[in-house]
Parts: C-alpha cells; sequence; structure tokens
C-alpha cells in the first residue's frame, strides 16, 4: 500500500524533474544561441540601467536619471499634461525596424497626473526612404605585373538633404479633468468663469512630402501636409472646483456643443514653406485648411483656415544653433532608428534666437452650425497644447471660432543647458470673421528661464505679467522628448 | 650656486643623486598610473549572440566644445588619428587598459565582415577611469550587391569607417552579400586585404 505513493511520489518528483529540466533547456537556450530581438534589446537596456544607476552617488544621479528617461525599449515618460491637469508620468516604449525603402517606427507610451487626468496612445511613423537604382560595383583588377590604377572618383552631385516623405498614423485618447470655460469671445469676463471635464480620442493619419523635385525651388523647404483624423469627444461636468461646473453657467446656446458630441471626420490640407536665408533667418510659413464634419449632426460641422508665419533670427547661425527638424522622430524618440539619445551638452557655446510670429485662424460655418466650443482655439495662458499665448491671463482665457496672434521673442542660452526667455503677445479672439484685426489686441509679456536639452527647450519657467488681470505664472514641461515630434493638436 | 637637489648637503652627492632619481622614478610613475585608464566593451550580434574574435578598435576623439567636430579627424598637430587596438580579455569581452584621458570613439567588426560593423557613442575618460561602454551590437540586415566580375572571383570588401577588411566571392548570381549600405563599403582587388590593415577615413 505504501509502495503505490511512493512510486507515485517518484513519478512526481520524475515529472518536476522533467518539467525543471525542460524549462531550464527553453529558458537556457536563448542563452546559448540567440534571443528575439525583443529580448536582447531589454536585456541591453537592463545592462545600461545597472550600469548607469549602480551607484548611490550624487554624482550618478543624472547620468542615471537621463538613462531612465531616455533609453530605449523601455522608459519613464514624463510631462506637462494640458494647463490645469498636472504633469504627467508614466512609461514609454519604443521600437523601430528599417526596411529597405522605409524606416519604421512604433512608440507606445501612457501617463497619468494626480489630479486623475491621463494621456494613452501608440503613434507609428513611417519614413518612405527609396533608394534609387544603382548600377553593379565595379573592382578593378590589375593583370599580372601592374599596379592597381587609381579609382575614378565619383562624379559630383548637387549637396544637400535629402528629405523624405513622413507619414505618421496615431491612435491617442486623453482625459482632462480640469479645463476653464469663460465664455466665448473677447469680451468674456472673470465672473464668467466656469470648469469642465473632456475625454478626446484621436484615431488618424498625416503625411508630410517634401518638394524637392524641382531645384530651382529646393531652398524654399517646400512641403505639402495632409491629414485624416477621426475626433471623439465627451464633455463632462466638474462640480469639485471653486468655480462652477460648465453645466450649471451655460448652455448649447452659449456653448455649443455642450449638450451632446457627435463623432467628427476632420480632414486637413496644407503646405508649410522654411527657407533659411544667409545662414541666420528661418521663415517657417504654414498655410493649412481644415473640414470638421460631424456625419450624426450636420450643426456641428465648420470649416477653419489657419495661417502661421514664423520668422526665427538665429544669433550664432543656424546651422550651429537651430534645433533639427523634429518631423522624422516619434514624440517618445530623440534619435532616428532606436539610436540613442544624443549627449546631455555641457558646452558653453552661445546659442540664442529672436523670433516673430503672425497666426491667423478663421471658421466658417453654413446656416445654423455653429463651431463646437471645444474645438474652438484659445488665448490666455497655455492653450489645450500646451503653447503659452497672452500668458498673464489666465489658461483658456479667450476662446472663440477666429482668432489673430502676434507674437515677439527672445531666448539666450546663459549657462549650459539654462537659458533665458522674454516674450511679448498682442492677439484677439473674434466671434465673427469680421471682428477679426489689428484694433483692441490685448497683450501681455512674459519673462523666465529655459532649460535645453539636445537644443531643444524642455522645461519653460516664466513669469508673466501685462494685462488687466494680475500675472500669472506657467512652468511647462515639453510632452515629447528631446527632439521628438509633437502628438496630434487637440483643437 | 643653487642646487637642483638640496640633498647632497645632508647625504652626500651619491646617496642623493639616488634618492633624487628614486624620486623623480617614483613621481613619474605615480604620473603615468594616474592618466591611466581602461575601457571595457561587449560585442554581441541584434539577436544577442556574443561575438567572439573580433576586431574592435579605440580611436582618439578631438575635445569638446565643439561637438560638431567628427572624431575621425586627426588631432591638432597630429597627421593621422590613432587607433589602437582592444583586445579580447574574456569571451565577447573586449578590454583596453593604460588608456591616456581624453575623448574616444570604439568600433568593433567581425573577422568576415558577416554583420554589419558597429561604432560606439563619443565616450570621456578621465584619469583612473574605469569605464565601461554599453554593448556594441553588430547589425544583420543586409543586401545583395551586383559586382563586375566574373562568378567565383575573390574581392576584398574594406568598411570605410572601421577599416575592417573581408574577402568576398561573387557567387552565381554575380552578386556580394553585405551587411549595412553598400556606400559605406569599399570593394578592391583582393591583394588589398593582404595588407596592411588601413582605415579608410
Amino acid at each position: 500500500m505504501r509502495a503505490i505513493p511512493r512510486v507515485q511520489k517518484n513519478g512526481q518528483l520524475g515529472t518536476i524533474a522533467r518539467w525543471s529540466l525542460l524549462v531550464f533547456v527553453v529558458v537556457s537556450v536563448p542563452v546559448c544561441a540567440q534571443e528575439s530581438l525583443l529580448h536582447a534589446e531589454f536585456r541591453r537596456e537592463g545592462e545600461r540601467v545597472s550600469d548607469a544607476c549602480k551607484t548611490f552617488t550624487f554624482k550618478a544621479v543624472p547620468g542615471c536619471a537621463y538613462t531612465l528617461f531616455t533609453d530605449h525599449p523601455l522608459h519613464i515618460a514624463a510631462g506637462s499634461l494640458p494647463p490645469q491637469n498636472g504633469f504627467g508620468v508614466g512609461g514609454a516604449f519604443v521600437w523601430a525596424k528599417n526596411t529597405k525603402n522605409w524606416r519604421l517606427s512604433w512608440d507606445v507610451d501612457a501617463v497619468g497626473a494626480v489630479s486623475g487626468s491621463w494621456r494613452a496612445g501608440g503613434y507609428m511613423k513611417m519614413i518612405h526612404t527609396p533608394h534609387p537604382a544603382k548600377g553593379p560595383i565595379r573592382v578593378v583588377f590589375p593583370k599580372p605585373g601592374e599596379t592597381p590604377k587609381e579609382e575614378e572618383k565619383p562624379k559630383k552631385t548637387e549637396r544637400f538633404t535629402h528629405p523624405y516623405t513622413v507619414f505618421n498614423l496615431y491612435l491617442q485618447a486623453i482625459s482632462l479633468n480640469k479645463l476653464n470655460f469663460f465664455g466665448l469671445g473677447n469680451d468674456s469676463t472673470l465672473a464668467g468663469a466656469s470648469v469642465f471635464g473632456m475625454t478626446q480620442t484621436i484615431v488618424g493619419v498625416n503625411a508630410i512630402k517634401p518638394v524637392y523635385e524641382w531645384p530651382a525651388i529646393r531652398g524654399l523647404n517646400l512641403a505639402l501636409l495632409g491629414e485624416m483624423n477621426g475626433r471623439f469627444v465627451d464633455i463632462r461636468g466638474n462640480h469639485g472646483e471653486s468655480a462652477p461646473s460648465i453645466e450649471t453657467l451655460y448652455t448649447d446656446a452659449t456653448a455649443p456643443g455642450l449638450t451632446s458630441q457627435p463623432g467628427f471626420f476632420q480632414a486637413s490640407e496644407g503646405i508649410r514653406i522654411k527657407p533659411v536665408i544667409a545662414d541666420r533667418l528661418q521663415l517657417n510659413y504654414m498655410g493649412n485648411f481644415q473640414q470638421f464634419f460631424a456625419p450624426s449632426s450636420s450643426q456641428n460641422s465648420f470649416l477653419r483656415w489657419t495661417v502661421d508665419l514664423n520668422h526665427t533670427f538665429y544669433l550664432y547661425g543656424y546651422t550651429k544653433s537651430a534645433p533639427k527638424s523634429s518631423d522624422t522622430i516619434g514624440p517618445d524618440s530623440c534619435a532616428t532608428g532606436g539610436s540613442p539619445c544624443p549627449e546631455i551638452s555641457r558646452s558653453r557655446n552661445l546659442n540664442g534666437s529672436i523670433g516673430v510670429r503672425l497666426l491667423l485662424s478663421e471658421s466658417m460655418t453654413s446656416g445654423t452650425s455653429a463651431v463646437p466650443f471645444y474645438f474652438q482655439q484659445t488665448l490666455g495662458g497655455n492653450d489645450i497644447n500646451s503653447a503659452m499665448s497672452l500668458g498673464s491671463y489666465r489658461d483658456y482665457r479667450f476662446r472663440a471660432p477666429n482668432l489673430l496672434l502676434l507674437q515677439e521673442n527672445f531666448e539666450h542660452s546663459v549657462w549650459g543647458p539654462f537659458g533665458v526667455k522674454f516674450a511679448a503677445d498682442q492677439g484677439k479672439v473674434a466671434l465673427t470673421r469680421n471682428d477679426v484685426g489689428f484694433s483692441h489686441l490685448k497683450h501681455s509679456f512674459a519673462g523666465g528661464l529655459t532649460l535645453r536639452a539636445g537644443a531643444f527647450p524642455m522645461v519653460s519657467l516664466m513669469f508673466a505679467w501685462g494685462g488687466p488681470e494680475g500675472h500669472h505664472n506657467i512652468a511647462n514641461m515639453n510632452s515629447s522628448l528631446l527632439g521628438g515630434s509633437a502628438r496630434p493638436p487637440l483643437d | 650656486m643653487k642646487q637642483p637637489c638640496a640633498l647632497p648637503r645632508l647625504y652626500g652627492l651619491r646617496h642623493a643623486a639616488e634618492l633624487c632619481l628614486l624620486s623623480a622614478i617614483l613621481f613619474a610613475s605615480v604620473s603615468v598610473a594616474r592618466a591611466q585608464s581602461s575601457v571595457t566593451v561587449k560585442v554581441e550580434t541584434l539577436h544577442g549572440r556574443v561575438i567572439s574574435g573580433a576586431k574592435v578598435s579605440a580611436t582618439t576623439c578631438p575635445e569638446p566644445p565643439n561637438p560638431t567636430t567628427k572624431c575621425f579627424e586627426p588631432p591638432q598637430g597630429k597627421k593621422a588619428i590613432e587607433v589602437l587596438d582592444v583586445p579580447e580579455k574574456e569571451t565577447g569581452k573586449y578590454t583596453k587598459d593604460r588608456l591616456p584621458r581624453g575623448f574616444y570613439l570604439l568600433f568593433a567588426c567581425d573577422a568576415t565582415l558577416t554583420y554589419e560593423p558597429a561604432q560606439s557613442e563619443r565616450f570621456q575618460l578621465g584619469d583612473n577611469d574605469s569605464k565601461k561602454i554599453p554593448t556594441l551590437v553588430l547589425g544583420d540586415t543586409g543586401d545583395e550587391v551586383p559586382v563586375a566580375g566574373k562568378v567565383g572571383a575573390k574581392i576584398c570588401l574594406i568598411h570605410k569607417v572601421t577599416g575592417c577588411k573581408a574577402t568576398k566571392e561573387i557567387d552565381a548570381q554575380g552578386t556580394i552579400s553585405i551587411r549595412g549600405d553598400r556606400d559605406h563599403y569599399d570593394y578592391k582587388p583582393p591583394e588589398a586585404c593582404n595588407q596592411d590593415r588601413e582605415r579608410g577615413l
């Protein structure tokens, strides 16, 4: 009777031993031979993190932090969520794969803030890198007794930075618990302050097609822009703040789109030129035309055109100090093809620029339709895309379908990655297109510190003043990694 | 007359000379020891296969602050770039001792150029610094490059940046297999592979 359990026990032991052996073999196979690509990348990242963070010394902290925030495939994601929603921290996964004619990269990230707001998204970048057909390699084989001849030098071709067509595919969801609404128009008052929450899901594709085929216009850095998005918005009240929730003060008549938010199909076409003149002055002119269609509610459909004229004068030269284009890098990456991020600059090279910008945007509706308030652009503090305009006013202070903004700024490095920035803004929003003009502009000034990394202003601490509504402190950290491209705009 | 070493008055000339010499040797060796650093790097393929017998080399780089300066330019006052071999100490692990302080780049390639050569980021070595560089990963994506020549003919493939060489044979399709971009290589007669290693920078 006892023998059976013993046999069973032995059998169990044998089974365990066999399974252990099998597990050992399965686990050790990748070590002996090859790992999967992902496994190998994770292991190497583990080694790099372990090397950078193995010592708990004051000197090791920056290097360890830099590795944790920038290494790949996994790293910590951090950045400001839209104003009033705090600072988001989370994780990001980046992956890249090159084929003969495409450079592909994927960025997936999710961040959350203590305010309860969050953002999660997946972004795929496809860069078309066609290779022209090349003839066979010619090797000169000398005959016996002959000395090898010098190779024929290839014909000199005109050198220029070859731009590639870039496609972006993305799916992003963002939930923001606190957004300000003061009513529509340039004459809204602080007494009308209210708050609301919003969740927006964007799924779409955009493309940047550089036009470089004609040498005569190559210097313009001309590019055609196109975009198709599905936008799904959900507006909710917020009853936990000192300001009242939006539905207690406003209705559909005063805040179009408040009671119901249909799904939108949004298309956009645009053109951009970025010529550099005398290695000092860069013009960045962009014009685009957007169509917002709400298939289930035509009352919310509208059209919008935008002209954005940016002029930047680089005090120490464009080549030396301008940030490189971020079009080809994902929002969680800072170099192409999964390459490591550029090292932290400790140089004392001077770096500075003066910028002047004119932004004009107008919306058009037909019949009784109105632009939903949550798609209307704002001035004041930082907008929903974290861009500062009329900084001394509260965030999202002025909201309307039409907008005019003039900005002048001066930025200069001070020491290492630290810099100073001064900005002056003048602007207005308008309920009708006829009201857009240069009269009765609101104005604001701002000054503060910037922290640059890889030539990109990553953190800014600004003190803004000048308007009749007091002053405003604005702290912002770029939500894209050093040099990474921007995420799809929310308005 | 002022003595170069004040010891003769105390110990006599011979003793003083010995002591002076000893001090000088001691000082020199301490200085040399202080300025000696080492660097260690692992070499493997993209899929994590450890590469033993790779050619690993180190070159010096000009010092910043000008980050745009390429490491391939000879330092000021020198005509050529100094290329130092980094020997394999353990399987797949390469270590170079006694490197003076400065900025460096490391290169690695396998002996047959079966994989795409790899290059490290620029790194700095201080005095008595012992640094472990992130693993150099040899790429394995490549292409078949058509070559004008007889099937079976041998050609010498030279990687332009690392200077690594390997002999390749033109296959029945009239191609040779390379890893990485075809423009990153020079294609020479097979004799070039027998000549001294050169850096095609």
